[in-house]
């Protein structure tokens, strides 16, 4: 008899205090969502980076202190005088018909900043606007939980909702900036991903007591300043794409399960952190570990994952393809690693039956590559 | 991607040495390119931090903002970095040849960057600068909205394939040479360079490591790495602040000096870096085909030039619905005829398209040199057969125009027909131009038995769309007429922009 | 519009075109937008329209988007309407096909002055963008939904109100160039003509065909349900009123014989190859899909339906073969001399773009994500889809490797987000799921 499948990611997390799924972590989930490594160190709650910086490939994501204090401030601004700023650009930018305003800073309840207490507090609230009873519009700060493989995870409150005709909207305050209408789209991806998370949990909060995920609309409203202004401007995201793909990849997660009965029995990521957080856990017997776990690596996930730079590690100790990238790995077919690549095209390896074709391709290009070398290619 | 080019990053992998993927470079280096590493402030849009500009790897002049948030300070800056450049692309504006209408300049300003964030930075400092006023309450120097409109024009034209005004670094780098990493890493000037041509005493493995640590190798631009904006940028700044603050004039001098310091040893890596690898790409040839748009580049820049004398608006924020149609046209056909000079150049790429089925090249096994057919006007012409066995994969079909780069310019023939042959195929062509106006086709016009020849499909000469005039946006494109906004080319109300946050 | 729910379908489908042509005679509109789901009667509706618009004293152009959509509403137009003089504005190097060549009411003329005598003049958008002169009362723009906004810029200065009929579901128009500029503009070059008008014009009314006559009962559902979530359409014809039979019996019984008696006992099969990546030239792959032509073709089929209701034999002109890239169709030609069968080299094969608007009894469809390692926004367009199995008036056969279920499951969603766009609907992501939810139900193994 295995374990049921929480005992066994608490085991695999070891004696580390469980991490609930952030932005990043949803975001990675988007990007790479077959990664078996990645799905049990999420799942498990465990501290990817943390994992990563042991096993000696710290991942980079640093954040700049400039770029925090401008989000900040930026975000102090737009929610300054109950959202004044805000409510203009809903009326003026976006050309809603605001009534009368409510507001509702669900932030901090009587000083009791739990979690779990916000939570309530939120639930509260909203249902009661939900059916109409309650006055606020802006409620800013709502502490939502949405349960991710089981577990619940509390979304970080940096947005605002919004009521009106009777649907809830969301608010994402950014500090990248809007020019001539346009952004980054990697960054308003980004902001997409997080506010899709808590469409889903409001959704899920409201369903609760049989409100139809109609009353949460997949519009998203993005605050950001405009062109090279401190000012603000606001455009529509349409999301719809987003938190279908989203709910859908939340949906697989249950079945972690299936993952976990593939481990190995005893497996663990602990680090074995002494009394001052200090991983005690030799750093090898880490990477064993990890290695036990098949990892899906993409270049891409260098941009997400703070497991990213361990994982190519691994995948250039295997001569994998991966490392190139899925557009010179299309090339290839059904081949894994450049040591085949190259045996089959220099005729130093024989192509098994369902390689003959690709073999022969191979041959063509190697031997193409060759003529032109010796007509005095550039070197 | 091409198999042939996918096993070209394969055998890069396994030697672990760039290899390369062209014979040429089919991009033009100015015997005179201004470099610019431009470097900005996490989390402020557009906000520059500092550039290093020079046209000669010695001749680097820093400019830094020591509070990138303040207003006066990012125009300073814009001003002394607009000087240099403007300076820099006036020196072209001379020696004017051809007659009339016709005449343009002989060479063109060339602007290098190290990676395509560095265009993109320059072209949030050109939409930054371009519209501003030079009156008024929050006058700029004049110097400023004229950079904004020449880098908007540089960046504008950098979109169309082929020219070569404003490029990055590590695109011309990676046209040429295959890594063993991922288009992602070849992004990074430094992971590039490792692969290509890695520091003196170091393997490829070293300096692929260095280069991703930013203690070493700081990182190209234009963000800064966090780890140096926490622990060396942010107290120096608020250092310099202060002393601003308290009118310490000796303070303030030492934090503006500290400043500088921290930034030019993150910018002076990239910096020699860059002038490195300019140096690699000169002793790779220059492609042949490469001068022709090179010609097309000194008449845009003449024209643009002459747009600018004559007190030309800046361009538009977004393209108008003509504008943008026009644009695409171009764009379009850029690409088009880059990629077929690009084959006719380089067997290199002529290979890859080779690999792909879409070229041939092979042996000439029979030739009916003295074909001749009768036209509708009832002329006899030379119309030369020409049968070209081939190990290559063929998928053009019968009716596809050629070129060739193995016969003389002029040269044109067209498929008959295309058939097996045991493990190869047998292309049957007949010649239909660059025979002369004789009767009998010049001599060495016509292959010849057991030539090798290659032959890739003509791209043809497509006409320039023509667009209704760009006061007569049509209804379809036009939102009903009443609704017309304001001008869009007028400068905006620029002296009220907000800017705030100026501590 | 609203369509009565109880009505035939020929019923509906009469409403609808009369609204239409109602609409039309009304004046009050620029422009009338027609979307038309595969098969639903489009060209009938545009040869309708053209008679209308010349009955009430226009003189209507004709804006299609290739030479052959061209010559297809002229041989429509010359049978429907033998007393009308149509002209065909061509290019110089046209060289008109024979059938076209017969027809008495036609005059193939290079430029407007050869066709002064027509009251209707079709030709191509490329061909009409180089007219520059000469405005007319009407314009019906055939297949508008391919044709690119720059192009409808080129064109719409010859005519002041515009008839836009079209397919929302195949596959949009591209460019090579990557710029992201225009994106979010209502007048972005690259989207589609209809979009682009729609954008600035309000009020304009957009009609739908109701009813596709060329998709049997059997992928009707389907195709609505994946390809067109919101608007939907039904089957012209009732179940059994389609049928394919076997002139002969399977004497091998082989996997394909399973494969085409799936086909023709339910109206889909999928033909599944064991699970493989493989480059998308994979012969095992090409060779099956032809080999399902070919064995089609020995054993002989009788096709019954409304036109044909005692049956008529399939030829390999009924027959195409539907692939995502050209090299593939190039290898299904050459796979195709192989089958053995002297017939087989006629059947059509071609991309999806190619295939846009054209229909055949007997589709077989190469999955375009069969083989792959991952899926790219080319491979996984809605669009490409659509085309490729919504072409067949009795079956489609998909031939696939095992295994895409799984990719579309790993599929990363990173597809960049834009500020101020609508998201194109259907999903691409989406739309393969139901297709092959539906397939799953008609699998054989190969």
């Amino acid at each position: 008899m295995k374990a049921p499948v929480d005992d066994r990611l608490d085991a695999l997390r070891g004696s580390a205090k469980r991490l609930d799924y952030s932005a990043r972590s949803l975001a990675a989930l988007e990007n790479n969502p077959r990664c078996t490594l990645r799905a049990l160190l999420d799942a498990s709650g465990s501290d990817k980076a943390a994992i990563a910086a042991h096993a000696g490939h710290p991942s980079p994501f640093g954040q700049s202190a400039f770029a925090l204090a401008r989000g900040n401030v930026f975000e102090t601004m737009v929610k300054d005088n109950g959202c004044a700023e805000l409510l203009r650009l809903l009326r003026e930018t976006l050309q809603l018909t605001l009534p009368e305003v409510g507001y509702e800073d669900l932030n901090d309840i009587g000083g009791d900043g739990r979690a779990e207490v916000r939570h309530d507090r939120t639930k509260q609230v909203l249902l009661q606007a939900a059916r109409g009873n309650g006055g606020g519009t802006l409620f800013d700060h709502p502490m939502l939980c949405l349960p991710v493989g089981g577990h619940k995870a509390f979304l970080e409150p940096d947005l605002v909702a919004f009521r009106i005709g009777g649907r809830f909207h969301v608010v994402e305050i950014k500090s990248f900036p809007i020019i001539d209408g346009q952004a980054d789209p990697t960054q308003v991806r980004a902001a997409t991903t997080q506010a899709c998370a808590y469409i889903i949990a409001l959704r899920n909060l409201l369903a609760r007591v049989g409100i139809d995920k109609q009353a949460v609309s997949d519009t998203i409203v993005l605050v950001a300043p405009k062109d090279f202004t401190n000012r603000p401007t606001a455009a529509f995201v349409d999301a719809r794409k987003q938190v279908a793909a989203l709910s859908r990849q939340l949906a697989r997660i249950e079945r972690i399960g299936d993952l976990v009965d593939l481990l190995p029995e005893g497996l663990t990521f602990d680090l074995g952190l002494d009394k001052d957080k200090r991983a005690r856990r030799p750093a090898e017997e880490l990477a064993e570990a990890l290695d036990q776990v098949p990892a899906t690596y993409r270049p891409d996930c260098l941009n997400h994952c703070e497991m990213a730079f361990y994982c190519r590690s691994r995948a250039r100790a295997d001569s994998s393809l991966d490392v190139l990238g899925p557009a010179v790995r299309e090339q290839f077919g059904g081949i894994d690693t450049t040591t085949m690549v190259l045996g089959l095209a220099q005729g130093r390896l024989t192509p098994t039956q369902d390689q003959v074709e690709m073999a022969a391709a191979l041959r063509h290009a190697a031997r193409l590559r060759a003529e032109l070398n010796v007509l005095g290619g550039a070197e | 991607m091409s198999m042939l080019s996918a096993l070209a990053h394969v055998q890069a992998t396994e030697s672990m040495q760039a290899v390369p993927l062209t014979a040429f470079r089919h991009r033009r280096l100015s015997s005179r390119p201004l470099v610019i590493i431009p470097l900005v402030m996490a989390g402020e849009a557009g906000a520059p931090l500092a550039a290093m500009v020079g046209s000669a790897r010695r001749k680097g002049t820093l400019l830094v903002v020591a509070q990138p948030r303040n207003r006066d300070q990012r125009f300073a800056f814009a001003a002394s970095l607009g000087r240099t450049v403007i300076d820099y692309i006036d020196s072209f504006r001379q020696g004017r040849r051809g007659g009339g209408g016709h005449s343009r300049y002989p060479d063109t300003p060339q602007i290098l960057v190290p990676n395509h964030g560095g265009i993109k930075a320059l072209a949030d400092l050109g939409r930054m600068c371009r519209f501003r006023s030079t009156s008024g309450p929050h006058a700029v120097p004049d110097v400023v909205p004229e950079f904004g409109m020449w880098l908007t024009f540089l960046v504008d034209r950098a979109e169309q394939a082929g020219t070569s005004m404003l490029l990055p670094v590590t695109g011309i780098l990676a046209e040429h040479w295959a890594t063993g990493q991922s288009t992602l890493e070849d992004q990074n000037l430094a992971s590039l360079m490792a692969w290509i041509a890695p520091p003196a005493g170091l393997s490829v493995e070293q300096a692929m490591a260095d280069a991703e640590n930013p203690d070493v190798c700081p990182p190209a631009g234009p963000a800064t790495s966090p780890e140096f904006d926490n622990r060396d940028l942010a107290p120096a700044i608020k250092r310099f602040d202060t002393a601003r603050t308290l009118g310490d004039l000796r303070a303030l001098a030492a934090a503006e000096s500290d400043l500088r310091e921290l930034i030019a040893g993150q910018i002076q890596p990239t910096w020699r870096m860059t002038w490195e690898a300019i140096a690699l790409l000169r002793s790779v040839p220059e492609a042949p085909r490469t001068i022709k748009r090179f010609e097309r580049d000194c008449a845009a820049f003449t024209s643009y030039s002459d747009y600018r004398d004559s007190g030309g608006l800046p361009q538009r924020k977004r393209d108008t619905a003509i504008g943008a149609a026009q644009r695409l046209g171009w764009l379009e056909r850029a690409l088009a005829e880059f990629e077929s000079d690009m084959a006719f150049d380089d067997p290199f790429v002529l290979a890859d398209r080779r690999s792909a089925g879409e070229a041939f090249a092979g042996t000439v096994v029979e030739a009916e040199p003295s074909r001749t057919v009768t036209t509708a006007s009832n002329r006899r012409v030379p119309r030369p057969r020409v049968t070209i066995r081939t190990q290559d994969p063929v998928r053009l079909a019968a009716d596809t125009k050629l070129l060739s780069p193995s016969m003389p310019s002029g040269h044109k023939a067209v498929i008959v027909s295309v058939l097996p042959d045991g493990d190869a195929t047998l292309v049957t062509v007949e010649v239909t131009g660059g025979m002369g106006r004789a009767r009998v086709p010049a001599r060495g016009s016509v292959p010849v038995p057991d030539q090798r020849i290659a032959y890739l499909p003509d791209p043809g000469w497509r006409p320039a769309p023509q667009f209704p005039g760009s006061d007569r946006t049509p209804w379809t494109h036009s939102a009903t007429a009443g609704e017309t906004g304001a001008d869009p080319a007028a400068p905006e109300d620029a002296a009220a922009e907000e800017w705030g946050n100026e501590d | 519009m609203k369509t009565d729910t109880d009505a035939t379908p020929a019923a509906a489908a009469a409403a609808a075109t009369d609204a239409i042509l109602t609409d039309m005679a009304d004046g009050s509109h620029r422009a009338l937008v027609v979307d038309s789901p595969p098969g639903a009667g489009k060209s009938t509706l545009v040869v309708r329209a053209a008679q209308e618009l010349t009955a009430g004293g226009e003189r209507p152009i004709i804006v299609a988007q290739t030479n052959s959509q061209v010559d297809d509403l002229i041989e429509r137009l010359a049978a429907a309407h033998p007393d009308t003089a149509i002209g065909r504005l061509s290019a110089t190097d046209y060289v008109a096909t024979p059938a076209l060549g017969a027809l008495t009411n036609t005059t193939v003329g290079r430029a407007l002055g050869d066709l002064s005598g027509c009251r209707i003049i079709v030709g191509t958008a490329a061909k009409w963008a180089t007219v520059r002169d000469g405005t007319f009362g009407w314009a019906i723009l055939d297949e508008s939904y391919q044709m690119r906004s720059d192009m409808l810029l080129q064109v719409v200065e010859r005519f002041d109100r515009g008839l836009f009929v079209g397919d929302p579901g195949q596959l949009d128009p591209f460019t090579i160039v990557g710029t992201e500029r225009w994106i979010g503009l209502p007048h972005d070059p690259t989207q589609n003509g209809v979009t682009v008008m729609l954008e600035h014009n309000r009020g304009i009314p957009v009609h739908r065909l109701p009813v596709s006559w060329r998709l049997p009962t059997s992928a009707a559902p389907t195709i609505s349900q994946a390809f067109y979530p919101f608007t939907g359409f039904t089957a012209g014809t009732s179940e059994g009123t389609r049928a394919l039979e076997f002139n002969t019996t399977a004497f091998g019984n082989t996997d394909l014989d399973e494969t085409l008696a799936m086909a023709f006992a339910t109206g889909w099969a999928l033909h599944e190859l064991p699970r493989r990546h493989v480059p998308r030239t994979d012969t095992e792959t090409i060779q099956t899909a032809a080999n399902l032509a070919g064995r089609l073709l020995d054993r002989g089929a009788l096709a019954t339906c409304e036109r044909h209701q005692n049956g008529r034999p399939l030829g390999a002109g009924d027959i195409a073969i539907g692939v995502a890239h050209r090299d593939q169709a190039d290898l299904v030609r050459a796979a195709l001399t192989r089958t053995g069968n002297p017939n087989a080299p006629g059947v059509a094969v071609d991309t999806a773009n190619r295939l846009q608007g054209r229909e055949y009894e007997v589709v077989i469809v190469i999955h375009p994500l069969s083989g792959r390692r991952d899926a790219t926004a080319f491979h996984l367009e809605a669009g490409r889809l659509c085309v490729l199995t919504s072409r067949h008036r009795q079956a489609c056969i998909v031939v696939a490797r095992e295994g895409i279920a799984d990719l579309l499951d790993s599929h990363p969603s990173t597809d960049p987000v834009h500020l101020s766009v609508r998201a194109k609907f259907p999903d691409g992501w989406e739309a393969n799921h139901v297709m092959l939810a539906k397939l799953a139900l008609h699998r054989v193994a190969a």
